[in-house]
């Protein structure tokens, strides 16, 4: 299982990723997160997510440490969303996709393993549910929604263009 | 809505003035829009230098994180992503 924050949740959407991924890795996301990412639903990643939801490719799952949860705002200047799936991962010992400096900093001192969405891109083309020519025209719709750092592009484009890990 | 009294230099008040010529507008209206622009770069400043939050900058802009994303991207301002957080997620996902 691999918790998600909004940020890496709606860059996948946004690209489209969201149903090949729900169908290789168990998404499960906070109240909080999904309040977040589907709060417009005239958005199109909004809706995505609400029917991810709805038919229960994305897990709901409640925090029930409210005090622990402002904490975590508070002392990492987080929003209600990154806080509450930091928090998840934490406490279930699990991955969390995030594409949120803060976040990933927050993670280093907790000792959270964490994933972008780029990591999740790669994930499905090694497992070849997507082509090169996809994963390439994905990657750099991508590279502008997610603005990676240059070197990060060409690593993933390298590891693309080779076909393996 | 409420009075603040604040001292202009010079250079200050040739843009406010400026801009109202242009705009068509009071020199209040013209203040307080810069105002608002202001504390915009401010926030797209701190998220930046990765010191505020994406669900933060959105809060504070009133937007959606998805719309705080576009915003981003229309704007060109890079994710406070290091190329050491990618390498350390490699090979994570089964």
């Amino acid at each position: 299982m691999i918790i998600f924050d909004a940020s890496t949740l709606i860059l996948l959407a946004k690209i489209g990723l969201l149903k090949v991924i729900a169908q290789t890795q168990e998404i499960s996301i906070s109240k909080e997160v999904e309040i977040e990412s589907t709060c417009k639903l005239e958005l199109f990643d909004a809706r995505v997510i609400n029917e991810f939801i709805r038919t229960q490719k994305i897990k709901v799952v409640k925090l029930s440490n409210q005090t622990l949860l402002k904490r975590l705002q508070k002392d990492f200047v987080l929003a209600r969303g990154e806080a509450s799936a930091l928090l998840l991962a934490h406490q279930r010992q699990t991955i969390l996709a995030t594409d949120d400096g803060q976040t990933i900093k927050a993670c280093k001192v907790l000792g959270v393993k964490f994933v972008i969405a780029i990591h999740f891109l790669l994930g499905v083309y090694y497992k070849k549910k997507i082509n090169k020519e996809l994963a390439l025209a994905k990657l750099e719709r991508l590279k502008n929604l997610g603005r990676y750092n240059a070197k990060i592009i060409s690593d993933a484009i390298n590891r693309i263009e080779r076909g393996k890990r | 809505m409420n009075v603040l009294s604040v001292r202009l230099d010079e250079e200050e008040l040739r843009h406010i003035k400026a801009l109202a010529k242009k705009e068509e507008t009071g020199q209040s209206q013209i203040a307080r829009e810069l105002i608002n622009e202001g504390w915009k770069f401010y926030l797209l400043r701190m998220y930046k230098e990765g010191k505020l939050s994406l669900g933060s900058l959105a809060k504070e802009l009133n937007m959606t994180i998805s719309s705080a994303i576009d915003f981003l991207e229309k704007l060109g301002i890079p994710a406070p992503l290091e190329y050491e957080d990618y390498l350390e997620g490699l090979g994570l996902l089964k």
